[in-house]
């Protein structure tokens, strides 16, 4: 309880708090100490007071005691009263017999005892006795008994008591201003300590340094706080300038790579561009040699020339292709939903019209749609189904099947497949895993599809065994 | 005369058994010699300091006093017959009316003159004793105690009846 309300208050307030506790116990401390010495020498006032005053009293007291003056005895009791705390002063004579008293004090509370010999001398519990035997000429002639009450003491004590409540109150106040002032000096540098740290912690900023405002420990603190931000803000500027760096260096490569690619698309489309009109040459001449002198050429001649035109024909496929795969590379993507059901059977339709004699079971789940680029997807599926078509081509049945599964689009066949060994060099541009006296193709289809998928966001991957027939599968997240 | 009785024995500083007014006044001859102081001489001198006692008394009440210290002296008492001289007595005590011839060969002596009689401090005595309210008092005359070179203490005359200056 107390410790969590401690916990809650600031350094200033336990300061604070400390300062008037401890001046507090200080003036209690002193004020006690002070009332008990006082008290003990007042006590020492008052008996050495009676007795003074007595022993002033006892030469008449003695006279009259002796010529028995009654008068003078009782007028000696009297004077007797020096102030208020004597409370009765009895006179006996040498046979024990009151014979003149007086009641300056309260007389109703006390009165004199019978045998003054009867009593304790000195300090009692509220009260005080003086005994004096009288002795004229080694006879005793007289007794005097004086009780003295602690009234006057009491009363002095008490004064003391207020004074002393009157200084605690002043000497707290005027500490507790003191203090309030010379804390500052204390409270001050841990307060700003502590509001710049906070500063830092909240806004990251390194670059703030504590004012240090003292050479104590606080001082100290400050300093040990002041460089282990300087350390904090020199690791901070290593790693911004290792940041800046690395990002340099990747925007330089990055830049560097792109001007290089560019160079690479804008050299293989030039070249296939370039190459297709001497091509077309070839072919063009190939054939009217054909028509125009066939007379002049043996069929061994013609045989040749007819292999001249078939593969000046292969080659323009080839540059065509070349051609479409830096294109799928180079072009705008333009995004919109597409059916991709209705895609798929436009182009089985196409080639079910091309290749009228085959007979293959094509399925293709309906309502397949995606956001993309209608045109670039329509050549990643063109490309799978001919594969799928081209590797089923030995099959007695041969099924292919389109859809997707959980945003993951296949294309499946049951043809000749692949060595899955060989899959990493499936989607590289001019990779083939057959012959061409197998199937032919020109391996840019793949690459080609790998570009768009990619282009998409997508991935691409295959599996496959061989003669069992292989699938692809890709996404499309764009 | 009981109640003085009672207060004789109240006042005697020794433990005799009080038996008359004589017991009293034994007792207060002997405080008187307390508080009164003879010629330098005569102090210095010390020895016997002695009391005369004239006309009839109850000699036995007196001779109480004898050898009681008092300063340097002790007390020695004589019972004085007509033709005695006065000339080795301290005081002198009259029991009644003083004759007056003894009175004055007194008066021209260091000598403290004591009288139960009532003029006896106008006709040249220095110290009456009286009765008042059943106790025992006295007077002073200090103008012959003075002339008697007798020196008496102020407490003494304080608790005096009547003083003459």
């Amino acid at each position: 309880m107390t410790r969590a309300y401690l916990r809650k208050l600031s350094i200033k307030q336990k300061l604070t708090m400390m300062m008037l506790l401890t001046i507090v116990a200080g003036v209690v401390l002193i004020g006690i100490f002070f009332m008990m010495y006082e008290r003990v020498q007042m006590h020492d006032q008052l008996a050495h007071e009676v007795s003074t005053v007595s022993k002033v009293a006892r030469a008449q007291l003695k006279v009259a005691l002796i010529f028995d003056d009654i008068f003078t005895l009782q007028e000696t009791a009297n004077s007797l009263d020096f102030d208020e705390t004597v409370d009765v002063v009895c006179i006996y004579n040498s046979d024990l017999e009151l014979i003149a008293r007086s009641f300056p004090g309260s007389a109703s509370t006390s009165s004199c005892v019978d045998n003054p010999y009867q009593v304790q001398a000195g300090f009692n519990i509220d009260h005080h006795y003086y005994i004096e035997d009288i002795y004229s000429e080694d006879a005793k002639v007289g007794t005097l008994l004086i009780r003295s009450n602690f009234s006057y003491v009491d009363k002095q004590i008490q004064s003391f008591f207020y004074m002393m409540l009157t200084a605690l109150v002043i000497i707290s106040s005027v500490s507790l201003l003191v203090a309030l002032v010379l804390q500052k000096a204390v409270t001050q540098p841990i307060y700003s300590l502590a509001e710049t740290a906070t500063g830092i912690a909240e806004n990251s900023d390194y670059t703030v340094r504590a004012s240090k405002e003292s050479d104590d420990e606080v001082g100290k603190m400050v300093d040990a706080f002041n460089s282990m931000l300087e350390t904090i803000e020199q690791r901070n500027n290593e790693l911004k300038g290792h940041k800046e760096e690395l990002e340099s260096k990747v925007e330089e490569r990055t830049s560097e790579l792109r001007a290089a690619n560019q160079e690479l698309e804008a050299f293989s489309y030039s070249v296939s561009h370039d190459l297709r009109s001497p091509l077309r040459a070839i072919d063009g001449f190939s054939q009217a040699l054909l028509e125009d002198c066939s007379d002049q050429l043996d069929s061994v001649g013609r045989g040749y020339l007819e292999r001249v035109r078939l593969a000046s024909q292969r080659m323009g496929v080839l540059i065509d292709s070349m051609l479409r795969l830096s294109r799928v590379t180079r072009q705008e993507i333009s995004l919109s939903k597409t059916n991709l059901s209705v895609m798929c059977d436009e182009i089985v339709q196409e080639l079910c019209e091309r290749n009228a004699a085959r007979d293959i079971d094509i399925k293709i789940q309906p309502h397949m749609t995606a956001v993309c680029d209608a045109r670039l997807i329509r050549i990643v599926f063109t490309n799978l189904i001919d594969n799928a078509w081209k590797y089923t081509r030995d099959q007695a049945a041969p099924v292919i099947s389109v859809g997707c599964e959980r945003g993951v689009f296949f294309v499946k066949d049951n043809g000749a497949g692949f060595d899955m060994r060989y899959a990493d060099k499936l989607f590289g541009a001019f990779q083939r895993l057959h012959s061409k006296e197998e199937f032919e193709g020109t391996g840019v289809g793949l690459a080609t599809v790998a570009r768009v998928v990619r282009r998409h966001n997508g991935d691409i991957w295959a599996e496959s065994k061989v003669n069992e027939g292989a699938c692809f599968y890709f996404t499309l997240p764009v | 005369m009981g109640a003085l009785l009672l207060a004789a024995f109240s006042v005697m500083s020794w433990p005799a058994q009080a038996e008359s007014e004589s017991q009293l006044t034994a007792a207060f001859i002997y405080n008187f010699t307390k508080y009164v102081l003879w010629p330098v001489d005569t102090e210095k001198a010390g020895g016997d300091l002695r009391v005369c006692i004239t006309g009839e008394s109850e000699q036995k009440v007196f001779t109480g006093l004898k050898g009681r210290p008092v300063r340097a002296f002790h007390l020695d008492v004589k019972f004085l017959k007509p033709q005695d001289n006065l000339d080795f007595c301290h005081i002198l005590y009259f029991r009644s009316k003083p004759d007056t011839a003894l009175l004055e060969q007194a008066t021209a002596r260091s000598i403290l003159t004591i009288s139960n009689y009532e003029q006896f401090i106008d006709q040249g005595g220095v110290i009456q004793l009286f009765e008042e309210k059943r106790r025992l008092r006295f007077n002073v005359n200090l103008i012959q105690a003075k002339a008697a070179e007798l020196q008496i203490s102020a407490k003494l005359l304080q608790l005096a009846g009547r003083v003459v200056k």
